[in-house]
């Protein structure tokens, strides 16, 4: 089966959050969403590599909606035909590869990111409005 | 039919937020770009309906030549009777000034830009003389006068190499109203696909809020992300002006194109662009480059 690179980010990013209701009370899905829709202008502020080590930052805190978030793109940008492909995780793929990597990188982040804002809207607990 | 054309410096004093309406991606309130280079631009309706609102402002609604130059009042009953005579194009980007680490501000572009200027200007008859750069390395930037340091533009390192950009700097320096001597200073080129990365995360997005006045707190539900071209942004657009259509009292070509560039913009060279006017953005300076046709 082939299918395009926008079919396997969304496949991708919706088998991921469809499970967080599992991981994630109801408070962590909604602070997840929020991580989730800021993400993108903090990575277009600040760069990939701020941005992700902000989240692993947060997320070694035990804030368990930064460590998902973190891990859902990390994940993502690790594997094969992926820019860090066969990296233990982004931010080793950020330190060590070279520029172009880092900026395909971050392209791809933005856009994988596109669904995961609209996925997390559709399957997680919401605020209310 | 003959037409008189001038080429329109338009270099922004404030932030421009000209808005490509809501955006699927992850920025909330996205700026209009070409769709095949995703470069930002204005699109000519926005720019023609700022330089309309500028001369009915000055000259008031009903004023004849307002009806020549940009066509009747789509409100009225003569909407159909004939077009305007001024062809508005888009706003196209020229220069884009980006973060430097370890300098003043840069402006930057790419050969691709550069050759698609010169293309505007051969069409209008409008000659902008100066030699393409050579083929850039991408990981390599070309400046008028180098110190030996690389230079880094947002996060990204670069090695420099000095080029000859005598002609650009003063070409450009006309088309935009900027001092040969800032642009020597300033300006950069780069590979294009380092343009377009530049292009597309360069530019300014901030997080807008809405406060709910009786709590003095964000009202729920009320963030938004909105993407800006920064201020020192520098674009160009093409006027092209014919003969009239109102076959009564018809003006002539040079005529239309002087109510442009002479009556309206001669004596205040600024033009408000985009949305987000009473918060003050979209404010340009206006650098006019004609060149009379026979």
């Amino acid at each position: 089966m082939t299918q395009t690179i926008q079919q396997q980010r969304a496949a991708f990013a919706l088998q991921y959050i469809k499970a967080l209701p599992e991981q994630l009370e109801p408070d962590q899905q909604k602070e997840f969403t929020r991580n989730a829709c800021a993400l993108p202008a903090m990575v277009h502020m600040n760069g990939l590599g701020q941005a992700l080590a902000f989240c692993r930052v947060k997320g070694s805190n035990d804030r368990e909606s930064y460590k998902q978030l973190y891990q859902l793109v990390s994940d993502w940008l690790c594997q094969p035909g992926q820019p860090y492909a066969g990296k233990a995780d982004a931010l080793e793929g950020i330190t060590q590869m070279d520029m172009s990597h880092y900026q395909l990188a971050q392209a791809e982040a933005l856009v994988l990111m596109s669904w995961v804002k609209k996925f997390a809207k559709a399957f997680l607990a919401e605020d209310a409005a | 039919m003959t037409s008189n054309n001038a080429l329109i410096g338009l270099w922004t004093e404030t932030s421009l937020h000209a808005g490509a309406g809501g955006s699927v991606e992850g920025i909330d309130l996205p700026i209009q770009r070409e769709a095949h280079s995703s470069w930002p631009c204005v699109y000519g309706s926005a720019v023609k309906g700022a330089l309309r609102a500028k001369a009915e402002d000055k000259f008031g609604k009903d004023n004849t030549s307002i009806k020549f130059v940009f066509g009747p009042d789509s409100d009225s009953d003569s909407a159909s009777e004939h077009a305007g005579a001024l062809l508005v194009g888009d706003a196209r980007l020229l220069l884009l000034p980006v973060r430097s680490l370890n300098s003043h501000f840069k402006w930057v572009t790419c050969p691709a830009i550069l050759e698609r200027l010169q293309r505007d200007g051969r069409r209008l008859g409008i000659p902008l003389d100066f030699a393409l750069p050579q083929k850039i390395d991408k990981t390599k930037v070309l400046l008028a006068e180098i110190d030996g340091n690389d230079l880094f533009l947002e996060e990204y390192r670069f090695s420099t190499e000095e080029a000859e950009l005598t002609n650009m700097v003063q070409t450009l320096s006309r088309l935009s109203g900027i001092d040969e001597s800032t642009l020597t200073a300033q300006l950069v080129i780069v590979h294009n696909d380092q343009f377009n990365y530049l292009s597309r995360y360069a530019t300014s997005v901030a997080a807008h809020i809405a406060i709910d006045n009786n709590s003095k707190t964000v009202r729920k539900g009320a963030l938004w992300y909105e993407e800006t071209l920064p201020p020192e942004t520098v674009l160009y657009c093409a006027l092209s002006a014919y003969r009239s259509r109102d076959d009564k009292n018809s003006l002539p070509a040079d005529a239309i194109l002087n109510c442009i560039t002479q009556d309206l913009l001669g004596a205040s060279p600024y033009l408000q662009l985009g949305g987000n006017e009473t918060v003050g953005m979209g404010w340009c300076k206006v650098a006019i480059n004609q060149h009379q046709q026979a």
